[in-house]
């Protein structure tokens, strides 16, 4: 797989990601380091306890590492998810499940393309 | 292109967001990580200087990003670093709010590497070079604008505000070397700081506030009307205040524009020359700059320019201002100042260049001049045989504290050869009270060595008292505006009186200064006075005039008051009470020109004659030996019929008798012995015409009993003036000299000579006695031709006998018809307490007299058992 394949696949474009950090070795590092980086686990952890603020917090960092890496698809769904729980008086109930899961799915979905890049790699 | 690598600090609490954000800022800078705002302020306390610039997320943990920008905002050190904030592209909200909490920039995710470092680099690019702008405009530690800047945005001000007049106030810090030598230059930084944030709330609001120098500030404010000395006194304080201090002095300079067209910087000059011209001046708080203070700055720059030349040529001339003794107006000393012909002024007063050779330091110079040139005109009258007065030279504080008095006077006295009594050192009141302790121990000196030392404006406000408790001085002189105004109040309510009992108490003499009227010499000869200088005798006057007013009066004095000088009267009453028809027939003629004669041969027809006429007497001449009883009781009568006045009594007595005794007794004005010719009526004419003269203008005025007390021919005290004084000598006035002095030849001068001459041998003498000793010691017309002097303070044998063997000599230069030799004997007994009586020690003044006449004639004679 190609890394324009990757990107095509998780719904990015991988052209537009060059023009913003235009070095494939940077890029491929970054994507790698994705895979370990906590946002994710940590905005479910805040979304089980029920805590809007660090939801919050977590859902938005997520939304700017998507946002950077280029991962369109992902980007969407946790943006919207990320305006839910905005406002100070939202609770993480407002989220809706069926934006929730779709959050999931498409973490799960970027996430294995990943994997499948590495693999190959 | 810098050397050094800038640093960046990446805030960001994504790990991967933050990596992103350093792999591409690493290649341009250096960088600092935090993962939240904490993190991020730890950093920026540790390593503010390094940071040129932080990039910072708004969504952290722990602290965020509108967090930590408030704290930094409120940071005056911090708040200086920029900050970009990143930002999402779609939250408006986000961007907006950034920047109203302060951040420079905000980029957006994604990131745009490209756009990031170029938006970093301009950033820190106009940072760095506003910071040198502000390095060329701001003084660094005040933040008032710097000099150069100050001229250029007073000068907009003003050109871009032709309706409106300016004003350019300067301040200066007075004593600030002092601060800082004081407090230390951290502290004397401080006070800078705190005077530059006064000066920028009070002027700065309305105008702008510069420092132009070390602790020179200055502002452009819209004119005023009126500054006054009230307003920066006022400015003062609050300063003080605001400053918690006391200690710290400003002066303020004004300068007020009259669109003369001047630029800003020659404003400010002036300003400066304004605040430079009231230095060290006490109670001048600010100076307005006009077109006069230019004058007198370039007037001082002249006198200053010429002055040591003009020194050297001896354009400085010495003045001399007479004092004049009270007792009978004899000129008995002299003031010494200065006088100077500029040559582009002319004729200057002390006033203008007095205060600037005090600023300068060259009052040394001319002060030294000045003792100089007295000495010299001292030495100038002894070689051309004119009496020596004193002459009082002024002291200056500098000459104290910068010169070895004594030492510069000891050499002068032996240069010129001039005795230190002649020279008395005028040292104003308030360097005494200023300086204490040097001019003790100076004047002590001084005096010591013979020098006598004036308190120069006594009472004219320092502590007076306080000082005299403190220092010994010789001479009291009176400022002028205390004489002038007790001589206003009548006597009993005046404190003169006592300052005079005072002085007398302590030993010193009083010369009152600024005696303008004859009421004025009236009024303190009838305290008791001793000396006064003022217009009314004579302004100052150049040293050659001086000289010749010298010789004149010391000649007026040896002459006799011509008879016909009696002021034309209607004819008064003469008692003549006589039982020698010979005697009152000569009497008469003497007499009957000016008078009405009541002749008695005895007591009775006397009394008669007094209780008939009584206050229409103005005169009398009463035998002593009148039969009937003691003529005293006589002469008792006499005063309760015609007191309260005192109708002079001229009392007679055959020569056989002592007039010592008959003087000592009785209660008459003068004692004679009877006319037996001719011969002898000028000499009683001339006794009356005294006698008269007194009685008729001064009797009314003059306190009774001063008036008994003295002899009229010589004005010395008389027997009965004697006495009193004698009872008068205190512990202190011992060991003294007591001398007879006995005029040789009188008898036969008068009898070959006629009386005119004798009674010239006898002014002489008296006057002579009189200018030879001091204030403070006692003379007395004894007899006929016999005097009395007792010397307070004479040590030793040998001063005694030194001084009784100068005076005699000083009657060799009588002179008389014919070449005849005048000569005068004396006879002197010490006495070193009061264990003896004067008037056992005056019998044996007598007898060395009397070995003198016999042995040394014409000198003195020690009295040894």
């Amino acid at each position: 797989m190609s890394i324009e394949d990757l990107y095509s696949s998780i719904g990015g474009n991988y052209e537009e990601v060059f023009k913003r950090l235009p070095s494939k070795q940077l890029i491929e590092k970054f994507i790698v380091k994705f895979v370990d980086d906590k946002s994710y686990s940590m905005l479910i952890e805040a979304m089980e306890a029920g805590n809007r603020e660090d939801a919050f917090l977590h859902s938005h960092t997520l939304k700017g590492v998507a946002a950077n890496l280029g991962f369109k698809k992902l980007l969407e769904s946790v943006s919207t998810m990320t305006e839910v729980l905005r406002d100070n008086n939202a609770k993480t109930s407002d989220v809706d499940q069926e934006l929730f899961d779709q959050v999931k799915r498409d973490y799960e979905e970027t996430i294995n393309a990943i994997a499948t890049y590495i693999k190959e790699k | 292109m810098h050397a050094n690598k800038k640093t960046v600090l990446v805030v960001e609490d994504n790990l991967i967001n933050r990596e992103i954000l350093i792999e591409f800022l690493k290649e341009e800078y250096l960088i600092l990580e935090a993962e939240n705002g904490q993190e991020a302020l730890e950093i920026i306390e540790k390593r503010r200087e390094e940071i040129s610039i932080i990039l910072l997320d708004i969504n952290m943990p722990v602290m965020d990003g509108y967090t930590l920008l408030k704290v930094l905002k409120k940071d005056p050190e911090l708040s200086f670093i920029p900050v970009i904030i990143m930002t999402q592209k779609d939250s408006e909200a986000d961007e907006i709010e950034a920047l109203t909490y302060g951040a420079t920039d905000f980029i957006s995710k994604p990131f745009k590497p490209k756009v990031i470092m170029r938006r970093i680099a301009n950033i820190i690019t106009l940072r760095e070079t506003a910071a040198l702008i502000n390095q060329l405009r701001y003084d660094h530690m005040t933040g008032l604008y710097n000099k150069e800047y100050f001229y250029k945005v007073a000068q907009d001000l003003i050109d871009s505000n032709t309706d409106k007049k300016y004003a350019i106030i300067g301040s200066n810090i007075e004593n600030f070397k002092m601060y800082n030598e004081t407090y230390g230059s951290q502290e004397g930084d401080k006070l800078l700081c705190q005077v530059a944030m006064y000066l920028k709330n009070t002027f700065g609001k309305n105008g702008l506030c510069g420092r132009i120098s070390g602790d020179r500030f200055v502002c452009i404010v819209e004119q005023e009307e009126n500054y006054s000395e009230e307003d920066f006194r006022n400015i003062n304080r609050e300063l003080n205040e605001k400053i918690h201090t006391d200690d710290v002095n400003f002066i303020w300079g004004v300068y007020e524009d009259n669109n003369s067209g001047e630029s800003v910087n020659q404003m400010c000059d002036r300003v400066k020359l304004a605040i430079d011209s009231i230095k060290g001046q006490y109670g001048k708080h600010y100076c307005i700059y006009d077109e006069s203070l230019m004058e007198k700055i370039i007037k001082e720059k002249n006198i200053t320019d010429i002055m040591e030349e003009s020194l050297e040529n001896g354009d400085f001339e010495v003045y001399l201002q007479p004092k004049h003794i009270l007792r009978d107006e004899r000129i008995g000393g002299a003031e010494a100042l200065v006088r100077w012909t500029h040559p582009q002024y002319g004729f200057m007063s002390p006033a203008e260049f007095i205060p600037v050779f005090e600023k300068n330091g060259f009052i040394v110079e001319l002060d030294k001049y000045m003792w100089d040139k007295c000495c010299s005109i001292l030495k100038e009258w002894k070689e051309n045989n004119i009496s020596l007065v004193p002459i009082s030279v002024n002291v200056s504080r500098l000459d104290i504290l910068r010169l070895d008095l004594p030492q510069v006077f000891k050499e002068l006295i032996e240069k010129y050869q001039v005795e230190p009594k002649y020279i008395h050192i005028e040292i104003t009141e308030s360097l005494y009270a200023d300086s204490l302790e040097n001019i003790a121990s100076t004047i002590m000196k001084l005096r010591k060595m013979g020098f006598i030392v004036e308190m120069d404006d006594f009472g004219s406000g320092y502590s007076s008292l306080g000082v005299l408790g403190q220092i010994e001085v010789d001479v009291l002189k009176l400022d002028v505006d205390f004489v002038q105004n007790e001589t206003k109040k009548p006597i009993h309510k005046s404190v003169l009186k006592h300052v005079i009992e005072m002085a007398r108490e302590m030993n010193m003499v009083v010369v009152a200064e600024g005696v303008e009227t004859l009421e004025q010499v009236e009024w303190l000869r009838r305290i008791g006075c001793d000396y006064a200088q003022g217009y009314y005798y004579s302004k100052a006057i150049p040293h050659k005039s001086f000289n010749e007013l010298l010789m004149n009066t010391s000649q007026a004095v040896d002459k006799d008051a011509p008879i016909d000088s009696l002021p034309v009267q209607e004819k008064k009453y003469f008692l003549l009470a006589d039982e020698e028809k010979n005697c009152r027939e000569l009497s008469r003629i003497a007499f009957s020109d000016k008078y009405i004669i009541l002749e008695a041969e005895n007591k009775d027809e006397a009394k008669e004659l007094i209780k008939e006429h009584r206050r229409e007497i103005s005169a009398a001449m009463i035998s002593m030996d009148l039969p009937g009883g003691d003529t005293n009781e006589l002469i008792q009568f006499f005063r309760e019929e015609t007191g309260p006045w005192r109708v002079p009594i001229i009392g007679s007595t055959s020569s056989k008798v002592d007039l010592m005794e008959i003087e000592m007794d009785a209660d008459v004005e003068d004692c004679t012995y009877k006319p037996r010719d001719e011969r002898c009526l000028p000499c009683l004419k001339k006794r009356l015409s005294w006698l008269q003269t007194m009685s008729d203008i001064e009797e009314k005025e003059r306190i009774l009993k001063t008036e008994a007390h003295i002899d009229y021919q010589t004005q010395l005290l008389n027997r009965r003036g004697l006495g009193l004084e004698m009872d008068k000598i205190a512990a202190r006035d011992y060991p003294m000299a007591v001398y007879m002095f006995d005029l040789d030849d009188l008898k036969p001068v008068n009898d070959d000579f006629g009386h005119e001459t004798g009674d010239c041998m006898i002014s002489f003498f008296g006057n002579a006695l009189r200018t030879n000793t001091r204030p403070g010691d006692v003379l007395c017309r004894y007899g006929g031709d016999e005097f009395v002097a007792i010397l307070k303070g004479v040590k030793s044998e040998e001063i005694a006998l030194k001084i009784g063997n100068e005076l005699c000599n000083l009657m060799k230069k009588c002179k008389l018809p014919g070449d005849f030799n005048a000569t005068c004997s004396c006879g002197v007994a010490l006495v070193r307490d009061s264990s003896i009586a004067l008037k056992t020690i005056i019998k044996q003044a007598d007898e060395a007299m009397y070995e003198a006449k016999v042995k040394n004639r014409g000198k003195c004679c020690l009295y040894s058992k």
